[in-house]
């Protein structure tokens, strides 16, 4: 490995956690030679309640191989360590006090006529746990 | 009157209303007959509406009755973009998910424009749930460029932007994440800014990535985007990311503005012809008396890869909520979990789904360090570079887009056509304001095509926006 890529990929495993770190070395991958597998994509979709098969999943996991290799140049990327990134935004999330309602009922006719299966205003949906 | 009533300007239309050389009505008939007129080859709107007759009597009372204090945008015809909510009306974001989903509340911008008096043409096509450049991954059909129908007019907010560039109606409003309202703009010859995130409330826009969008308008010029900007933005309740005036520290509009200009980041992969136009635009800022002055954006080269981490991550987590159930796309199977993968897989487009599942990869337990975690910081060592170049100049100033509207097809695949945002998206990761105003024109196979100059300011300096714009505006002008 030119020392160069394996500076790099220094760079990149001691940010990493320590549970992924055997599952990257188990593999043989130093992170900025990373590649999707059809597995992992196909995983991926999943876990993301979608189907994709056949020949889309292999452009898939080609295409993701070109964004990865894209995104990877974040790798080479030295960015200072600490208090320098901890900086306390001036914009934050706040949560304001519960109050000031609407009018109940007021928007469940509409909602309901958005379903797609109901009985009364409850919304239909199949068993979730089986009694087998 | 040379202009018909449909190419004018807000600032036009107002006086033309207050002068009685035009009616409310004869606006509105004026604007939908262009849009029903040139829609069939544009397709720029998914849904042109039918006459509100009553907002558009009640609108004409209010300026015959209070005059010069009726908000300037009393009567004026806009397009939205599909994303953004109007009660009773269907909100699709161009995606067969949402085809049929109708809103059941009005999103805090529009209820702003209706207390203004503002009438809704219609909905503007766009890439679906907004991911996109050139409006190709809109699940109904891509929009046309007004400039030269064979090309792309941007995207994501491209309907929205082929609109106001067709003179369907008078301007409209867009969603910026990346880079959604200006580079339309830049592509189609209009102004387009996307404001400070925090400025403009995001209740009812159908959420991207939660961070980075801003509502933000698509106007024929930088003093009509000012109009839409100062009415659309404020503190909203139902979005706690608001921000009160005052939040930042306060930046005066010069009438000599110090331009910061990353020359480092041009070097390569700007057209010639781009790049000469921004050099002879900011050659004649210069000759108007405003200064310019070399800045350094070391961090601005990694931005683009950073954007494609935390959008795709916060894509996946915004539409997990799509599931097929309570509201949209309803596939059925044998099992719920069939029902939750029928439904999400039919009903969103090849666009989606690839960010969907990017934003699932860079979050997963394996990865999220070496990918989201340094995205975060990098942008927040990008906010820190733009901070420091902000003490020596009021604006940066880059071309809005490395070239000018492309071919349909062209950009096939995924990473060429995130190449679009390249100098964009800065702005959504540091979440400063940014406009693009069209620079002139460059010549391809025999057509002229707008190209744009980018500008980008500090948190709620919406304001030095607009003098830059305008100054460019001028020297258009001079």
């Amino acid at each position: 490995m030119p020392e160069s890529v394996h500076r790099d990929c220094q760079n990149v495993q001691h940010q990493v956690l320590h549970r992924s770190r055997p599952r990257a070395e188990a593999r043989g991958f130093c992170y900025s030679a990373l590649m999707a597998t059809t597995d992992e994509v196909q995983k991926l979709a999943e876990l993301s309640r979608i189907k994709i098969e056949g020949a889309e999943l292999e452009k898939f996991t080609n295409e993701f191989d070109a964004i990865l290799a894209y995104v990877g140049q974040l790798e080479k990327l030295d960015l200072p360590q600490g208090d320098a990134l901890r900086e306390k935004p001036a914009l934050r999330n706040v949560l304001r006090e519960d109050g000031e309602p609407h009018e109940a009922g007021k928007y469940t006719q509409m909602l309901v006529e958005q379903f797609h299966a109901k009985e009364g205003n409850a919304l239909s949906v199949k068993q979730i746990i089986s009694h087998d | 009157m040379t202009k018909r009533p449909n190419e004018l300007t807000i600032e036009e239309a107002a006086k033309a209303l207050r002068a009685r050389e035009i009616t409310v009505r004869e606006l509105w008939d004026a604007c939908s007959e262009a849009a029903h007129a040139k829609n069939p080859e544009l397709h720029a709107f998914l849904e042109i509406f039918d006459a509100d007759d009553r907002a558009i009597e009640a609108a004409q009372i209010r300026i015959d009755t209070d005059k010069d204090l009726a908000p300037l945008l009393c009567g004026i015809p806009l397009a939205l973009k599909d994303n953004i909510l109007i009660e009773g009306k269907i909100a699709s974001a161009a995606s067969k998910m949402l085809e049929n989903y109708r809103a059941t509340y009005d999103a805090t911008v529009v209820k702003k424009l209706k207390d203004a008096g503002t009438l809704f043409l219609g909905r503007t096509n766009m890439d679906e749930f907004a991911m996109g450049s050139s409006t190709e991954h809109s699940a109904f059909g891509e929009t046309l460029n007004p400039h030269d129908p064979t090309r792309v007019p941007g995207g994501s907010s491209g309907g929205s932007a082929a609109a106001v560039a067709a003179n369907m109606c008078i301007a409209a409003l867009g969603s910026d994440t990346g880079g959604s309202i200006r580079q339309p703009a830049a592509l189609t010859g209009l102004a387009g800014l996307k404001p400070t995130y925090g400025a403009v409330s995001r209740s009812g826009l159908i959420a991207m990535g939660s961070s980075l969008d801003q509502i933000g308008p698509l106007a024929k010029t930088v003093a009509d985007a000012r109009i839409l900007y100062e009415t659309i933005r404020g503190r909203d309740t139902l979005d706690s990311t608001t921000i009160p005036d005052g939040l930042y520290p306060a930046h005066e509009a010069s009438a000599h503005l110090r331009i910061g200009v990353p020359w480092h980041l041009l070097r390569e992969g700007v057209d010639a012809d781009v790049l000469a136009a921004f050099d002879m635009t900011l050659k004649k800022l210069e000759r108007a008396g405003h200064s310019l002055v070399d800045v350094e954006l070391p961090t601005s080269s990694h931005a683009l890869a950073a954007y494609y981490v935390i959008m795709p991550a916060e894509v996946s987590t915004n539409l997990a909520r799509l599931d097929g159930m309570r509201y949209g796309h309803a596939a059925r199977g044998e099992t719920l979990l069939d029902d939750y993968r029928n439904s999400r897989t039919e009903g969103f487009g090849e666009e989606t789904r690839r960010r969907v599942l990017l934003g699932a990869f860079v979050l997963s337990s394996g990865y999220i360090d070496a990918y989201y975690r340094k995205a975060d910081a990098a942008r927040a060592v990008l906010r820190g570079e733009y901070d420091e170049a902000f003490k020596k100049a009021d604006v940066i100033a880059f071309p809005t887009t490395p070239s000018p509207a492309f071919k349909f097809g062209e950009k096939s695949d995924p990473v060429s056509m995130y190449l679009e945002d390249i100098f964009t998206v800065t702005a959504n990761l540091t979440g400063m304001p940014a406009v693009s105003v069209p620079m002139g024109m460059v010549e391809r196979e025999g057509t002229k095509l707008p190209i744009g100059i980018h500008f980008t300011a500090p948190h709620q300096a919406e304001e030095v926006l607009f003098a830059a714009g305008s100054a460019v505006e001028h020297t258009r002008n001079s």
